[in-house]
């Protein structure tokens, strides 16, 4: 479910795996790289990109170091290219390439209807190796909101002998900087109005993952389009995102009317922002056409209203326009999107989001809004927002801010209540009720939502920690307790082979399910199983039942069996609450030890053995 | 296509016939009435109609297409946006236009009707002559019934598109109408069981039509990757044309209507490329000695200097991006090229040796057509007579040993292409790709530890695929223990180590230890003695099956556990023997122990006869793994006795 602004984030960073440990074991080169890029800055905010690399290339594998992909839509533009291969030995000319010899196409992204991003490409082939490829590449862009990054070592397994990148700009306009993991001698010279910081690395070596080194740029002041800004701070940043939409919230008088009839007589503001929220999320759908600065500028709500459809901007736009008719101010707000997004960089105001979700200030805690979905609660945000620094908008400013990490018990509970009944053979019938809240319950919502009911069955059986289940009846039901979705699922069905026949015993292995990282995903888990299992009345206790009691610092967990009757009673109860900061070791080995832990077998003895067995002990 | 079929192309005059195609809003009240699909509840979408009628126009073939979904769910919502490809080349070989959508949406019985502008239909231009209009249809709402139509002119006439009756969501109306002209004579090929014997036909003045009634959504299942394969479609090629009409009767100019003719154009293209030619490859090969051995060595020899000289990269298919020239200069080749070459050596050793295409799984088809229709294949192997024996020989996958053939290729049959005398063969690869899996158990008495050394031997096929496993783990530079997934319990994964055998035994050897640690702390060591079947979990927990269930190959997989009754404890407990299988036994397990004093044996056996079991038999195959797996992962428990 990526969303929006990608193409515009391909101009500006180069999303090559990336190392982002210190140390690193040097490897070979399939290639030797000298590059020298000059980026000039135009009083007008346009900018030029002058590209000139030098590779040496020793191997097939290194001809991937030499492909160049110029992208190009309406703010930006590929001026030329100029490419030629020689034999690595004689130095003969082999081939030539210019502009008109590269490829075309679309960026064609998973989730866009329509886009205007396309790329020119150029790839080099070779019958013999080495090779050397000089290329020579222009690109020019219309606005200076988004500049290049410079990438010392654009490849892994690539030798860099020198590389250098220069940035002239009016010293009226202001550039801001970060490097990142970056060795390189800057320098600056003025002259003129004009400022030039150059930084250049020698001699670099090669690693099997290109390390996480860069320079990341930003303008202070910038022009997209027909709209000028700042960006010395966030706050700044967030009033020009503001400018930028500004009259484009105006609703259909006929829809206001609309909004106004659906919360006649709501007083909570929470409950007017459910129902309205509810209200877009019914008739409303995500469907993303990015055009030149349509990348940041919102469709108006009106087109939204008029097409029921609508990207992220847009559709928050919208909301924001609805709230507004019933008096309730809320914030468009950008974000970092993606389960596995890097942090922004906090100290770099910068275009550095690609997505946009809804804030609603109240006199608590906020209430924030994903718009494009259409499943989760008023107040929640999914993993694709939650817990990561956002910026939010208003007019004459803004501000970061984070969103909610849902990392305590409430958010992160399971309890199930089953009753199981055995026969004879071992097979069961199973009646069984599970309730998942918080980020538990969004998986949910994706298997109420897009799975048809053989899918979701499957995924009931599939998924159960009873090996062999067979949903017959079933139901899943969304409840949305204001902010906290809340999954309700349940089923019966029966169970083959629910335990075991050896030749002395019943086994009734254990079913109650083992933790995996999942679980341990937001750092707080509450897990509650309890069973009630009928037992042929033949079927005894065979020994001691198991029972576990660990209780450590950020663990504790409880297994009690007791036997009533013939019914079995187990209960399972696990509370775990971890550091912010766990290693893939630790978590790995706190999740070996409570199944471990809870690895338990219940062992339970026949009346009458059966007469198939052969060995005799 | 040649100038006189061309001329006479030109000269046919349009033939206008008149179809009972749907018309836009008008819908039955079961279409506005439905919300749900009684053989597939909770489907997101339907297609209420999807529709395509074919006529001739001068040379070239218009279809109509009309589409009627009606959204189901807000998850259905996703069929509001509509691609139409389409490949226009540098010729505009495709031309797709006339498009029309309009979305009704009814509010307490009252139609709502909005008719598409272009505002709402979007070109794309995706590269290599590829295009897409793309339909996003305004105010989608569960309920709303989505139409579209469009026409496509394509000016390829020699293969016709046809139809394809499936969707990705079920499909209650499926038809497909097409008018044939006298002038043109087309091979029909269809597919599927129900395109056979569930559809209603009709034919009359040339015009043909298939229709199919509430068809299954695709979508993958378990043990079927191909299931394009068994898509219920109609397709043609065209077989014949008049060239002339004289009084006593049409002159008829045949147009691949031979396997000897459709071979010969193959071997023709390649003869063109220098595929047929010996001299290139024999300087090639001048470094490698072929002058000693049996024509098995040779070809051998022949086979690891191709498949480890030259770079395997590109698509595996029937044509060839280079002249051989060309791929002897770059070292680097699809498969099909490879092949292709390696056929000019053996041929320039004297060896008999011939390409053979095939439609390889996934392709889409599950048999072949026969008669000659190209479009059934996609890729190619040889066959090649080594010292008096048939042999298939493939070279698309880099790591496989001389003899394995990608098992996307182990098909029925394809098409043996020789000079005059190209014919259909049947294709029988055979191979004994099992498992075999020892584990000796031991109880490490200073550590307190449940020691199970496995060993598993992996034969051809099965071996080959670890081979491919450990290669990934080795290029991401992890560890060998990442071969077994990590479950997060109390057995350690540990030692593992590989052994590849396949070039000189077909075999690929897996050695680890799991470890179950502290198991003495316990009065009772309970544990499973059979670690690592893939079928310890039962695949199969679908509801139904639409599509066969395919193993790809008969096999078994066995596995024998050697417990040491450790000193101090005794065999307590263990699982009874069995013996299982389904009607027909396509498929069989079996389940046993011995006692041998000190020595504790399990053998447990899967046999897979026959690797594809139809769907009627899903529900006995479903019960039957779920027996396997519970069998599979049932316990051992060693019991602590007082030591005397």
């Amino acid at each position: 479910m990526l969303k929006v602004l990608l193409a515009i984030f391909l101009f500006t960073e180069n999303y090559l795996p990336e190392d982002t440990t210190s140390v690193q074991k040097e490897v070979s080169s399939f290639s030797t790289l000298t590059q020298k890029q000059t980026l000039t800055i135009n009083s007008d905010y346009t900018y030029t990109l002058v590209d000139e690399r030098k590779l040496f290339i020793t191997s097939p594998s290194g001809l991937k170091h030499a492909t160049t992909i110029l992208g190009y839509d309406q703010l930006n533009e590929v001026n030329s290219f100029e490419l030629e291969i020689k034999d690595g030995l004689t130095g003969k000319s082999l081939k030539r390439a210019r502009l008109k010899d590269m490829g075309d196409a679309p960026y064609i992204s998973s989730f866009s209807v329509f886009e205007d991003f396309r790329y020119k490409f150029y790839e080099v082939t070779a019958v013999k190796y080495p090779i050397e490829v000089t290329v020579r590449s222009e690109v020019s862009s219309k606005t200076n909101f988004f500049l290049p990054v410079w990438l010392p070592t654009p490849h892994s397994n690539q030798k860099v002998t020198q590389s250098s990148f220069a940035v002239n700009y009016p010293t009226e306009l202001g550039l801001k900087y970060k490097e990142i993991n970056l060795s390189s001698e800057k320098s600056e010279t003025v002259a003129n109005g004009m400022t030039t910081l150059t930084w250049s690395g020698k001699n670099l070596a090669a690693y099997a993952i290109r390390p996480d080194s860069k320079l990341v740029l930003a303008p202070v002041k910038f022009k997209l389009d027909q709209y000028q800004g700042e960006m010395t701070d966030w706050s700044e940043l967030a009033a020009w995102q503001y400018e930028l939409n500004k009259g484009r919230d105006v609703l259909p008088e006929d829809f206001k009317a609309k909004v106004l009839a659906m919360v006649e007589g709501v007083e909570e503001p929470y409950e007017k922002v459910k129902i309205l929220y509810s209200y877009l999320q019914k008739n409303f759908r995500y469907v993303s056409i990015q055009l030149g600065i349509g990348g940041w500028q919102t469709m108006t709500a009106a087109d939204v209203v008029n097409n029921a459809y609508g990207d992220c901007k847009a559709l928050t736009n919208l909301m924001k326009a609805m709230l507004e008719t019933v008096g309730i101010a809320s914030n468009y707000t950008l974000v970092r999107a993606g389960s596995d997004a890097k942090e922004i960089e906090l100290d770099f105001p910068a275009p550095q989001f690609n997505h946009v979700i809804l804030q609603v200030p109240t006199d608590g805690n906020p209430i924030w809004l994903e718009c494009t979905s259409n499943v989760l609660p008023a107040g929640f945000l999914g993993e694709f927002t939650r817990d990561r620094h956002v910026l939010v908008t208003k007019e004459g400013g803004g501000f970061l801010t984070k969103t909610p990490a849902y990392n305590t018990e409430g958010w992160n509970l399971i309890q199930s209540q089953s009753k199981v009944s055995i026969d004879l053979q071992g097979n069961a019938t199973i009646t069984s009720n599970q309730q998942l809240y918080g980020n538990f319950s969004e998986s949910m919502l994706w298997v109420k939502n897009k799975l048809d009911e053989r899918g979701q069955r499957d995924f009931l059986n599939r998924t159960s920690a009873i090996s062999g289940l067979i949903v017959r009846n079933y139901t899943i039901e969304i409840l949305k307790l204001d902010s906290l979705p809340k999954s309700e699922i349940t089923y019966e069905g029966v169970v083959q082979k629910f335990t075991q026949a050896t030749a002395k015993r019943v086994v009734l292995k254990s079913f109650l399910g083992k933790l995996t990282p999942d679980h341990l995903a937001n750092k707080s888990l509450k897990l509650v199983d309890q069973y009630e299992i009928e037992l042929p009345e033949a079927w005894q206790p065979d020994g001691n039942f198991p029972e576990v009691n660990l209780k450590e610092d950020n663990l504790s967990g409880i297994l009690t069996v007791s036997l009533e009757g013939k019914m079995l009673k187990v209960r399972r109860e696990i509370s775990i609450h971890l550091p912010e900061k766990l290693e893939k070791e630790q978590e790995t080995e706190l999740l070996r030890k409570i199944n471990t832990a809870f690895d338990r077998t219940i062992l339970l003895s026949k009346s009458t053995l059966s007469s198939t067995l052969s060995p005799s002990l | 296509m040649n100038k006189l079929f061309a001329f006479f192309l030109a000269m046919l005059l349009p033939v206008v016939l008149f179809a009972q195609t749907p018309k836009m809003g008008e819908f039955t009240q079961n279409e506005i009435d439905l919300k749900e699909i009684s053989y597939e509840p909770g489907a997101s979408a339907v297609f209420l109609v999807a529709s395509g009628e074919s006529r001739f126009f001068s040379n070239i073939l218009e279809t109509n297409y009309f589409y009627r979904i009606k959204i189901l769910t807000e998850a259905g919502k996703e069929y509001a946006d509509i691609p139409i490809g389409y490949f226009a080349g540098s010729t505009n070989v495709e031309v797709v236009s006339a498009i029309k959508a309009q979305i009704t949406t009814y509010t307490n019985g009252v139609p709502e009707v909005t008719t598409l502008g272009k505002e709402s239909i979007f070109q794309v231009d995706l590269g290599n002559g590829y295009k897409e209009f793309r339909i996003s249809f305004p105010n989608a709402q569960v309920g709303s019934i989505l139409e579209f139509s469009f026409k496509k002119a394509d000016k390829n006439i020699e293969f016709l598109d046809g139809w394809s009756f499936q969707r990705s969501v079920p499909v209650l109306f499926s038809n497909y109408q097409i008018t044939m002209i006298p002038q043109l004579e087309y091979k029909m090929i269809g597919q599927g069981e129900n395109f056979y014997h569930r559809s209603e036909k009709s034919e009359g003045n040339g015009v043909y039509s298939w229709t199919l009634r509430d068809l299954y959504s695709l979508k993958g299942e378990p043990y079927m990757k191909n299931y394009q394969d068994y898509v219920d479609k109609v397709e043609f090629q065209l077989s014949r044309y008049q060239t002339a009409a004289t009084t006593s009767g049409p002159e008829w100019t045949d147009h691949l209507n031979t396997w000897e003719k459709l071979g010969d154009e193959l071997i023709e293209y390649y003869s063109v490329r220098g595929f047929y030619r010996t001299n290139p490859l024999e300087r090639e090969v001048l470094s490698l000695d072929l002058s000693k051995g049996s024509q098995k060595d040779k070809a051998e020899i022949a086979y690891y200097y191709i498949r480890d000289n030259f770079i395997n990269e590109g698509e595996d298919l029937i044509y060839t991006k280079q002249t051989l020239p060309q791929l002897l200069k770059s070292k680097k080749g699809a498969p099909g090229e490879l092949m292709l070459a390696y056929m000019g050596i053996l041929k320039s050793q004297g060896i008999e040796c011939n390409p053979v295409l095939i439609g390889s799984k996934g392709h889409g088809r599950s048999d072949i057509v026969p008669f000659p229709f190209l479009n059934q294949f996609d890729e190619i192997l040889l066959l090649v007579k080594l010292d008096g024996n048939l042999q298939f020989l493939d070279l698309s996958d880099p790591l496989a040993p001389f003899g394995y053939v990608d098992l996307d290729k182990h098909v029925k049959g394809g098409l043996f292409l020789e000079k005059n005398a190209s014919k259909l063969i049947p294709i029988d690869i055979r191979h004994n790709s099992n498992k075999l899996v020892f584990s000796n158990i031991k109880l490490d008495t200073e550590t307190g530890d449940l020691v199970i050394e496995n060993t598993i031997r992996n034969y051809f096929y099965e071996g080959l695929a670890s081979a491919h496993l450990v290669e990934i783990l080795e290029k991401n530079d992890k560890p060998l223990e990442e071969l077994f997934s990590e479950k997060y319990d109390a057995l350690e994964i540990r030692n593992v180590k590989v052994d590849d055998l396949l070039e000189d035994k077909n075999m690929y050897n897996i050695s680890f230890e799991s470890v179950l640690k502290n198991a003495m702390s316990e009065d009772l060591i309970i544990f499973n003695p059979l670690q690592i079947s893939k079928f310890a979990t039962n695949p199969f927990t679908q509801e139904f099956r639409v599509f066969p269930v395919d193993f790809e190959y008969a096999f078994n997989e066995t596995y024998t556990a050697n417990l040491v009754i450790p000193e101090g404890y005794e065999l307590d407990d263990y699982p009874t023997n069995e013996s299982i299988t389904i009607p027909g036994s396509p498929i069989g397990f079996s389940y046993s122990t011995e006692n041998l004093g000190e020595i504790f044996k399990i053998t447990a056996r899967l046999e897979v006869k026959n690797p594809l079991i139809p769907s009627s038999s899903y529900g006995d195959l479903k019960f039957f793994m779920e027996s396997v797996s519970s069998k599979l992962t049932a316990p051992v428990i060693l019991k602590r006795i007082s030591i005397p």
